[in-house]
């Protein structure tokens, strides 16, 4: 197998960690040594960003000419009134208060794609963020991996896999999206000065004995995966210390104090250091705006949407410009995502209820900027919520192919992929197409 | 019956450590024996009979030191006080059993901090005119006073944990209509601004997704029409009384409309509340013929989906409602009415902890302890109390992964696997290294063992390791697993403090083991 000289370093700087033991079969075997082997030298990435609780889409990207929008019956008191909204292509404003992502827009490497859904919309939290995390539905595959997870099996079917190749930071739990994988489990970083081995005592027999009792052999499958567990731990507690080390480079306040923003500001960092992690996932919270989504009389300017928006414009807009200052900017795909959009009508609370199609975020260097997927239809309405015309997997199986250059079939499903994928994905050309040469050495592995 | 029939297989103290660790939170050595000279059902009767209320206990749990060194009344008045308190009881708990089930219900009927903190709506009072005006009360308004929002919230949480803790063994009918009735969950689901001219579907919908009968059994339609027929039913938010928030039904906002549910048409607004429940009875009674499994064809969505629920959290988190297991339980749940009404809770746990199924070889040791059961077996099993419940068991817990009255959202926390993740090994092996400190197994706590002749002498590596394994694991362990401990006791030869070091880095060890992750 041929190891990249960079990645075979960076394996090296994790390995001085265990020195003599690494060498016993039985160790690699449970602790899931830290060698990446992605092949390719620009060792692409991809940040996904979820916004938990069901976006409202239509408050974000406003449909500007859209008479329906305006309507006085549609959202009186939370409408994003007339003139406020930031102009992105004449059609279509953003939010007023996503100022550093509109120039992103302006630069080129921000797309929005609208109208994103899937058939048969499904309102509940947990079942639509199930579908969205195992872009298969749950019911019909008792196989519990969630797509990215399936994604990473494909691709590297046959390497040995990094601790650090697929990261969750600023989350407690693992997301269903990276769970699940045959051949690693994801780190969960919170706080990262939070994110190490405490010892009171005696720290070099504690470790020792530790070690000892995390590589007995013959033991159930429950305490296996227990080890595999601890040991994985073990190892990326001091890949996290090293990124960690860094300081932001741009005023450390755009990242909001919380989850969110100290999540991105960490994957920012384990970038920046040089790990060669593969797929970042970090969570915005916040988003289900029954009630109370817009103060009246503030024009939108307050309210839980408005917050969230101004947490989501400056995290991300910080993530952009330190990629884009050290030279990143290139390598880097951000893509959000939401379980469901919000009905069209606002509710009797200031809010909105559960909807159904939406809209995604793709930022980065080498992103196609602009709007894709058509304007939504306003009136051609299902149960008051939008249809959708693109499904998300769609916008699945671009990233998957034209940024991480592996194969999407096998991922999402072979008659999803002829059926759905291939009649749609060239309306959601946000990324350029990679040769098949580059595919093909991708899949060498 | 197959699951569910009488278990006849050995009776040790493998088996009543077993229940003891599965309807509790894990059995002392005395306690292990004890029960092991009971039959079958004496053992479960010991864990499972107890009453609503604990009176001794009451009295015992007004005082509880907050930093450790401070005695005095607890007056909780915010989140970490009320997850304190709650932790206190758990450790503290004549019966466990009781507060496992209301940590259950918790899970289950999930209202969560800030959300009911956020939605505490204004007391409104009518004007002279008859206009309804936002005002100071003579007693009192909520008003943006954020440490009034906080102690209320508190209060909320409260009032339905006790419901959850006294309502929680008896019938499931009764705890769902209290519950849809409850000032907490109507204010975390809004369905105290569910009126007739604006209907709030939030409350419903969940009603029968995650409460009741579990999603694909009714359709949006029967979401509608529950939410219609639940209007009225909200909070007072009159200035009646220093306590405004009780419930209430307004019959001014009820929909006094017919409503179709499951295809059965009714109307009951002349009966104050009786609409709310018809919808209760129709959904114990419901069979939807989803296609889900087999038992959904011939039983209540209700009872499979409970069912599944109580085998997932006592016998183990990843059997499937698709198992026969889940259907055979159901069917008792449904038609057993030992005491006269369906649903009984109490008695279906019987039936559960008494069969053949939940003393299966294949089941013991193979769940994952939850971030509860992993401080809470510690406290019990050594006799420790926690230094500061505040500080130490309540603020690790959130790192492990679970805030108590803060659940991650409506469904409730993930169990099994789901715990655990490197920020939450970090967070439970850090909170046993907080443990073996000095501060927590103190140099008193220490000397007593040597003082009583626990432990012979600072060599007496032997009876340390069975003491401590004895106790955490209340199970035996690996003549490797031995080797290792006792190989760590003899490498502390130098420094100070020997014998502490060595029993403090052995309950280090062994929380940390893992072995100990699991029950």
């Amino acid at each position: 197998m041929n190891i990249k000289r960079r990645s075979f370093l960076k394996g090296l700087s994790s390995l001085a960690c265990y020195s003599a033991a690494a060498t016993t079969p039985v160790w690699i075997n449970k602790s899931a040594q830290a060698l990446t082997s992605f092949g390719a030298d620009d060792d692409r990435i991809l940040v996904i960003l979820q916004h938990g609780g069901g976006l409202d889409g239509l408050n974000t990207v406003i449909p500007r000419t859209d008479d329906v929008y305006y309507d006085e019956q549609t959202r009186p008191t939370i409408q994003v009134p007339k003139g406020t909204e930031i102009n992105l292509d004449g059609l279509n404003g953003l939010h007023p208060r996503l100022t550093g992502l509109a120039d992103w827009y302006q630069k080129g490497n921000m797309a929005v794609v609208q109208n994103v859904g899937y058939m048969n919309p499904n309102q509940s939290h947990f079942t639509s963020t199930d579908i969205f995390e195992y872009a298969q539905n749950p019911r019909e595959s008792l196989e519990k991996r969630g797509w990215v997870a399936r994604y990473y099996d494909n691709a590297c079917e046959g390497m040995d896999p990094g601790v650090f190749d697929i990261v969750a930071a600023g989350k407690k739990t693992i997301p269903d999206a990276i769970n699940g994988s045959l051949m690693l489990n994801p780190p969960t970083i919170g706080r990262p000065s939070d994110y190490a081995f405490q010892y009171s005592d005696d720290e070099t027999f504690r470790r020792r004995a530790m070690q000892q009792l995390n590589t007995l052999e013959n033991v159930s499958s429950e305490i296996d995966f227990m080890q595999r567990s601890y040991n994985t731990t073990n190892v990326s507690t001091q890949d996290v210390r090293r990124a960690d080390s860094l300081s932001t480079l741009v005023p450390e306040n755009m990242y909001p104090n919380n989850d969110f923003g100290r999540g991105l500001k960490l994957v920012s960092k384990i970038i920046r250091s040089g790990f060669n992690t593969k797929v970042f996932y970090v969570t915005q919270t916040g988003y289900d705006t029954h009630a109370n989504q817009v103060t009246p009389g503030s024009d939108n300017a307050a309210g839980r949407h408005p917050q969230l928006m101004g947490q989501f414009n400056s995290a991300v807009d910080g993530f952009l410009q330190e990629m884009e200052q050290s030279g990143n900017l290139d390598r880097v795909v951000l893509m959000t995502f939401s379980e469901f959009g919000r009905r069209v009508r606002e509710n009797s609370s200031n809010g909105t209820d559960h909807g159904a199609a939406n809209c995604m975020f793709v930022f980065g260097g080498q992103v196609q900027g602009g709007v894709y997927g058509g304007q939504p239809d306003l009136e051609d309405l299902h149960r008051g919520n939008q249809k959708f015309k693109i499904d998300f997997r769609s916008v699945y199986a671009q990233v998957i192919e034209n940024w991480l250059g592996s194969q999407a079939a096998p991922v999402l499903g072979d008659d999803v992929y002829q059926n759905i994928i291939m009649n749609e994905i060239d309306q959601v050309q946000f990324l350029p197409k990679v040769e098949p040469a580059r595919v093909n050495r991708w899949n060498m592995y | 019956m197959k699951y569910f029939k009488p278990y006849e297989g050995p009776w040790t103290k493998s088996e009543t450590a077993h229940l003891l660790r599965r309807a509790g939170f894990g059995g002392l050595p005395d306690e292990i024996d004890t029960v092991e000279q009971l039959s079958v059902d004496n053992a479960i009767s010991y864990v499972l009979d107890y009453p609503e209320k604990d009176e001794a206990y009451e009295v015992h749990f007004a005082t509880l030191r907050r930093y450790g060194y401070l005695q005095g009344v607890l007056l909780p008045d915010e989140l970490k006080d009320v997850q304190a308190w709650w932790l206190y009881r758990m450790r503290h708990a004549t019966h466990p059993l009781q507060e496992q089930l209301t940590l259950f219900w918790h899970d289950h009927f999930v209202s969560d901090w800030q959300t009911v903190y956020d939605e505490i709506p204004e007391r409104v009072n009518n004007g002279n005119d008859g206009s309804v005006i936002n005002q100071q009360c003579s007693r009192g308004t909520l008003g943006e006073d954020p440490e009034r929002r906080e102690k209320m919230t508190v209060r909320l949480l409260q009032e339905q944990n006790h419901l959850f803790r006294e309502q929680g063994f008896k019938g499931f009918r009764d705890l769902l209509l209290n519950v849809t009735r409850n000032p907490a969950m109507l204010i975390y689901l809004d369905n105290h601004l569910n009126t007739a001219r604006a209907p709030q579907e939030n409350y419903a919908r969940e009603l029968m997704e995650l409460f009741s009968m579990g999603e694909g059994n009714y359709t949006e339609d029967d979401v509608r029409e529950i939410a219609r027929a639940l209007t009225g039913e909200t909070i007072n938010k009159r200035c009646l009384s220093d306590w405004p928030y009780s419930y209430r039904h307004n019959r001014g906002t009820h929909d006094r409309e017919d409503k179709t549910v499951f295809g059965v048409t009714f109307n009951h607004t002349r009966d104050i509340g009786m609409d709310t429940e018809v919808v209760i009875d129709l959904i114990m009674h419901q069979i939807s013929h989803s296609g889900i499994s087999p038992a959904h064809d011939r039983l209540p969505a209700t009872a499979v989906y409970m069912s599944w629920k109580f085998i997932n959290w006592f016998v183990h988190e990843e059997i499937p409602i698709t198992h026969p297991a889940v259907e055979e339980l159901a069917e008792l749940f449904y038609e057993n009415q030992p005491n006269g009404y369906r649903y009984d809770v109490r008695e279906l746990l019987r039936i559960l902890f008494t069969s053949e199924f939940f003393f299966a070889p294949e089941y013991r040791y193979t769940m994952v302890k939850h971030p509860v059961d992993f401080v809470v077996t510690m406290l019990r099993t050594l006799e420790l109390d926690e230094y500061s419940y505040h500080d130490g068991a309540a603020l690790m817990m959130r790192e492990m992964g679970m805030s108590l009255f803060s659940p991650p959202n409506v469904a409730g926390w993930n169990h099994g696997k789901s715990w655990i993740n490197s920020g939450s090994i970090l967070a439970r092996f850090n909170y046993a290294d907080y443990v073996s400190s000095s501060r927590f197994m103190n140099r008193r706590y220490c000397e007593t063992l040597l003082d009583n002749g626990v432990f012979a002498d600072e060599n007496d590596h032997d009876t340390m390791i069975n003491y401590y394994t004895t106790r955490l694991l209340q199970d035996n362990i690996s003549n490797e697993e031995y080797r290792i401990l006792n190989d760590f006791l003899r490498r502390i030869l130098s420094g100070r403090d020997i014998y502490y070091r060595k029993i403090r880095g052995l309950v280090y060890l062994i929380m940390t083991m893992p072995k100990y992750q699991l029950k």
